[in-house]
């Protein structure tokens, strides 16, 4: 890899002649590739794998596929070797670096039991939310913009 | 290294009369420009304006800290003019302050191309700069915003006022950011003269590219962070609310994936300047040239892995703790790889005192303090006794104007020159130098001390036994202040007189802006350049200067 | 690391004259021009991959804490319109990349053809996700405190709901905005801009397009395959 002499060639050559090719065939093969892609995904959407991760992964998997078969033919990088794929393929490193960081955090946090009145040592200010976290989502939106809504929800949310 | 294979087009011989800032006058040719040169110092001026009014802040934030309890202002306006002060001197000054002037100015110049690869995408993020600045601003002026720049929810998701306005001229902003990172980057690639080989670049173009691929990977998650804070607050989506089921630490980890890069988005081009001033004052070629260019790249990368530093003491697990604060510390390698490359280029160099150089060793001082004292924040134990204290405002001061606004400001003196085409006075810019950097300590070294004491930040009363510190620190402010107004009279006044006109090259340096005339013909260069010979390699450049005035 | 890259479906460079009117100041050739786009819209496409990740990872949080109200608000999706959708997409893609193959064989008319197909193919998937929309706001079915469906078995149902409307919602403004620069590309071909010396603009509106398209197929199992 010779970076020295690289930047002589980084104004690109005039005049090369460079056969434009016609991919027709391998348009047409990808499209019908990725319908059947589509057909198993439903089909796998049907079957339980195990767990929900798991069956979330296996779609994830078949959609990746997919999404590889989209990024080399329909654009490209299939016969474009290079700058531009590294460029595609780093942002999908520094996506899975954001998932999989604030994923280590996620799973790996303490529960918050349910705080108990009699409790000791639970101030009066902070409230563990009790479980369920959720509540039916409060209706009608006028008031949306001061949060008012969540704090008749009883969520810690207003200050 | 590539040595001198041909004689170098003489770009800056036969030049004619007119030049970037005399062509084409009159005020609508400037404001629809694609000139990189032009749009770097609308940028300049615009950022300025703006760094004006974060310092005026900062000094009416200062001035009410000197009693513990009411001094000019009320604690509402407080708090309002603290989150004006942030998010102004983060969001409008630091971010574009080095690329977006600096960088827009002398980047293609150094490539030895007549502008960046997209020149009507630069006047757009210039733009876009201006209509986010005004959104924001306006947010904070016309609606009241008090929730720090940081905006975390469930507060800023609930309460009522600017934030709404706040959060899209975050977007705004970022995608001006984005604009000038994908330009340098396409620039930097395709863009770059005959015999400008990677490892022929100037450091400040490596600088400039590890920015740009901060700029463009961070950027947009601030943005999805800022529709997703405004779709909590137009309809309580629930997605950073525990009361709705969603989870608010998944708002801090948005928001710190894109602004713990963003720090180094502000201080890599630091870092560019200083790498360009240091070699050229002590007329000696730069040490360690690779590793300087790599750590740039490597700093831009491991910035993405370290942001949860910044929540050790917000729920987030211990487990993720332990793991960010071991890759916090892993950051530090690069930034020291840097600092002790620029010592050894220094070391047994001919240093000629330059208004630059001294800036240039004043960042070092500072930085080396802030990057040290950054070391302690990302221990988990230590930082959660100083977490949102005075530690952490001192903390994060020296890096940004320590580190940032310093470079910037050697840099600024090393190419006012060649942007303006007049020398300012070295002993008057040396005195605000000086004025500058005893100031700045003087301000903040008390903030540390504050602190470690447990003087929490944010705080619009005090106990009785802080308020020493805190005149200190005010006093201090008000030099900085002092010291500032004296750089800008200094590098001003020269516009106004002819007599003060710049050498192609007063410097002596060896990349290719100093081959052209100052200030710059509209496009830069006549003819192709070609290059011959390393950006830090003084000989040849005298060599070919000579030879050129010779023929 | 070499970054010259002959593109792919083959700028002819030997057309393309130094001084062709298409080519700006500040580039030596058409190539280097065409290559500096490129890149260009690529970096773009990553920004707008990273703007997506933020919504996916709220999305994968949200799912995971709320696993049951996932499956239980994903049975009022109607999977045959979605799969519809998917496959409208992945033939609009088809239509695109022979467009911007048509315009670099130099095959204007036939360009011309895969745009319109293109642009209608959009129409159809906005249509779609019309039909769909305007359901699920009969029923209620919709994000935060706009959600007031009666029949949810399972609390935090509308947590769905506020990622389903923002998901397909941002995707949304993207599939329109994509057909608006389709719109202006057909204008422009029929005033005969593009040709096979010059039809940079075509390219990079497939990247794009192919792009909304490839994010479409990670939304669509999250969205309407919940198991």
């Amino acid at each position: 890899m010779s970076v020295e002499n690289e930047a002589m060639e980084s104004i690109p050559h005039h005049g090369e002649e460079v056969h434009t090719h016609n991919h027709t065939k391998w348009y047409v093969a990808n499209i019908l590739a990725l319908f059947v892609l589509t057909g198993i995904t439903v089909l796998a959407a049907g079957i339980n794998f195990g767990s929900n991760t798991v069956n979330l992964m296996i779609a994830m998997a078949i959609a990746t596929v997919k999404a590889g078969l989209v990024a080399l033919i329909f654009m490209h990088l299939l016969w474009e070797k290079g700058m531009n794929a590294v460029i595609f393929l780093s942002s999908l490193f520094f996506v899975a670096l954001f998932m999989s960081f604030t994923f280590f955090d996620v799973e790996t946090r303490a529960k918050i039991e349910p705080a108990t009145p009699s409790e000791p040592g639970v101030s009066a200010g902070y409230q563990p939310a009790p479980l369920p976290l959720y509540v039916v989502a409060p209706k009608g939106g006028a008031a949306s913009e001061h949060g008012e809504a969540a704090k008749a929800a009883g969520g810690q949310a207003a200050h | 290294m590539a040595e001198v294979l041909m004689q170098r087009t003489p770009a800056a011989l036969h030049e004619p009369e007119g030049n970037f800032l005399t062509e084409n006058p009159g005020l609508k040719n400037w404001l629809f420009t694609v000139d990189h040169k032009r749009i770097g110092l609308m940028y300049f001026w615009t950022i300025m304006t703006m760094f004006f009014v974060g310092g005026v802040l900062a000094l009416v934030l200062r001035t009410e800290l000197l009693t513990p309890k009411t001094t000019i202002v009320s604690a509402e306006v407080y708090n309002q003019l603290f989150t004006l002060h942030g998010v102004i001197m983060t969001f409008l000054v630091l971010v574009p302050v080095i690329p977006a002037t600096l960088g827009n100015f002398v980047l293609p110049m150094m490539l030895g191309a007549k502008d960046v690869a997209f020149p009507r995408l630069n006047l757009l993020s210039y733009y876009l700069y201006v209509f986010g600045a005004l959104l924001a601003v306006g947010a904070i002026i016309g609606g009241g915003l008090d929730t720090g720049w940081t905006f975390y929810t469930p507060y800023s998701s609930t309460i009522s006022g600017g934030v709404s306005i706040m959060t899209m001229g975050a977007f705004v902003l970022g995608f001006s950011s984005i604009l000038t990172g994908v330009n340098f980057i396409a620039t930097i690639h395709k863009l770059r003269a005959p015999g400008l080989s990677w490892y022929n670049m100037p450091l400040f173009i490596w600088g400039m590219y590890a920015t740009a691929v901060i700029q463009v990977l961070a950027t947009p998650v601030i943005g999805i962070t800022m529709v997703l804070l405004l779709m909590e607050r137009l309809f309580q989506v629930g997605i950073f609310d525990a009361s709705l089921g969603g989870d608010p630490v998944l708002f801090q980890h948005f928001f710190w994936f894109y602004s713990h890069p963003v720090v180094y988005i502000m201080i890599l081009p630091g870092m560019a300047c200083i790498s360009e001033v240091i070699p050229t004052f002590s007329h000696k070629p730069i040490f360690g040239y690779k590793a300087i260019a790599w750590s740039s790249v490597g700093i831009a990368v491991v910035s993405f892995f370290v942001w949860g530093h910044h929540m050790f003491v917000s729920g987030q697990s211990e487990f993720a703790g332990a793991i960010f604060s071991f890759l916090t510390f892993v950051v530090a390698i690069p930034s020291g790889v840097k600092v002790f490359n620029w010592l050894a280029t220094m070391y047994r160099g001919s240093i000629s005192l330059g208004a630059p150089m001294l800036y240039a060793i004043s960042f070092l001082l500072l930085f080396g303090i802030g990057g040290l004292t950054g070391l302690f924040l990302g221990t988990v134990a230590v930082d959660v006794h100083l977490h949102d204290t005075y530690f952490i405002v001192a903390h994060f001061h020296y890096v940004m104007m320590g580190g940032t606004l310093i470079a910037f400001f050697a840099g600024l003196h090393y190419w006012w020159p060649k942007m303006y085409g007049r020398m300012y006075n070295e002993l008057w810019a040396a005195i605000g130098c000086l004025f500058v950097f005893l100031g700045f300590n003087g301000t903040f070294i008390p903030q540390f001390l504050l602190g470690s004491r447990g003087m929490p930040r944010r705080y619009y009363n005090y106990l009785d036994q802080f308020q020493f510190l805190h005149v200190a620190s005010t006093i201090g402010s008000y030099l900085l202040g002092v010291g500032l107004v004296i750089m800008a009279v200094t590098l001003i006044v020269p516009l106004f007189r002819k007599r003060y006109d710049a050498p192609n090259n007063p410097w002596g340096a060896a990349s290719l802006e100093w081959t052209v005339s100052s200030p710059p013909p509209t496009h830069n260069f006549h003819h192709v350049p070609v290059v011959t010979h390393g950006p830090y390699d003084f000989k040849a450049a005298r060599r070919l200067e000579q030879m050129e005035s010779h023929s | 690391m070499s970054d010259i890259a002959i593109p792919a479906g083959g700028q002819a460079h030997a057309h393309a004259s130094p001084h062709s009117r298409h080519l700006q100041h500040h580039f030596h050739n058409s190539a280097q021009q065409f290559e500096a786009s490129k890149i260009g819209m690529w970096l773009f496409l990553v920004t707008e991959i990273l703007l997506f990740s933020g919504l996916f990872l709220a999305y994968f949080m949200l799912q995971t804490r709320h696993p049951q109200a996932f499956i239980e608000a994903h049975h009022h999706l109607d999977r045959s319109l979605g799969v519809l959708n998917t496959l409208v997409l992945l033939v609009s893609s088809f239509t695109m990349v022979m467009a911007v193959q048509s315009a670099a064989l130099n095959r204007i008319k036939a360009t011309l053809i895969y745009l319109y197909a293109t642009f209608g193919l959009g129409g159809v998937f906005l249509f779609v996700k019309y039909i769909e929309y305007s359901h699920k706001f009969h029923d209620g079915l919709l994000l935060g405190n706009l959600f007031s469906y009666k029949g949810a078995n399972v609390p935090g149902e509308y947590l769905f709901f506020s990622m389903y409307f923002v998901m397909t919602g941002i995707h949304g403004i993207h599939i329109i905005v994509g057909m608006g620069v389709i719109a202006y590309l057909i204008w422009r071909t029929h005033q005969r801009v593009f040709s096979s010396a010059y039809y940079t603009p075509i390219d990079l509106t497939g990247l794009y397009w192919h792009l909304v398209d490839l994010i479409w197929i990670f939304l669509f199992p999250l969205l309407y395959l919940v198991s």
